[in-house]
């Protein structure tokens, strides 16, 4: 699974520590996420969703 | 009062560094109640502390880590101390403490794979998130633990007892006498 945080978070212009505090996670989960070495669950993949104010079929890209 | 996280992991590795120190220099004076009492008092306050912390501690990536390596912990400890209780037990002849040594290690397994049994049982079937029936499980263990205790050292049955300068066995001890100086 691939994602687009990093490029999400550029976009609305805020820190990974901002997006950690608004997703409850700490900011070395943020970071794990953005360099794909961690498969978020689905309620953390909706908390990001949410913060970063886009729908996860956009912000995730599952692959078969 | 509020910490963060960093002065919270300070606070947190002093508190540990007093403790060991404690720990081993109550070992050395052969006073065994006080860093009980110490590390209940140092877990309230670390509790307390805790709650004081503005951000998060750890998150669910934290939590799947703490999963899996307490998952390879239990099955490392389990495989060296059944094998080391077998080498214990083969030369208790040698030594009889080897087998008081092997059975600690056979019963520290057992009683760790049934904790994790019944654990991994109660999230299998309620909620995941519930802490409330470990913390009971854990105090419900160390009230056992503790009575059991209790009920040996201080019942006086089947023990060596300290008699004008020499090791009397008292009904009938699984152990032989102790090799501190009898004072």
């Amino acid at each position: 699974m691939k994602n687009k945080i990093k490029e999400f978070r550029a976009k609305i212009g805020i820190t990974q520590e901002e997006l950690a505090e608004k997703a409850g996670v700490r900011r070395e989960t943020i970071v794990f996420l953005e360099q794909d070495k961690y498969n978020p669950s689905l309620k953390l993949a909706h908390d990001v969703a949410k913060a970063l104010k886009t729908s996860l079929d956009k912000l995730f890209i599952f692959k078969d | 009062m509020e910490l963060n996280l960093k002065q919270y992991r300070t606070i947190k590795i002093i508190i540990v560094f007093g403790l060991a120190f404690f720990v081993s220099q109550s070992i050395v004076f052969r006073n065994f109640f006080a860093p009980v009492v110490l590390l209940a008092i140092s877990s309230l306050v670390l509790l307390y502390l805790r709650k004081k912390v503005k951000g998060i501690l750890a998150d669910e990536r934290d939590y799947a880590m703490v999963g899996k390596s307490a998952f390879l912990a239990i099955q490392i400890y389990s495989w060296i101390a059944v094998v080391c209780m077998f080498l214990f037990y083969a030369m208790s002849d040698l030594n009889p403490y080897y087998e008081a040594i092997a059975m600690t290690l056979a019963f520290s397994t057992c009683i760790l794979m049934l904790l994790n049994s019944v654990i991994f049982r109660y999230y299998d079937k309620f909620k995941f998130s519930d802490k409330r029936f470990i913390y009971s499980v854990a105090v419900l263990i160390l009230f056992v633990v503790m009575a059991v205790f209790a009920i040996r050292m201080f019942s006086g049955e089947d023990n060596w007892i300290c008699d004008k300068g020499q090791w009397v066995k008292h009904g009938n001890p699984s152990f032989s006498a102790p090799n501190r100086v009898c004072k």
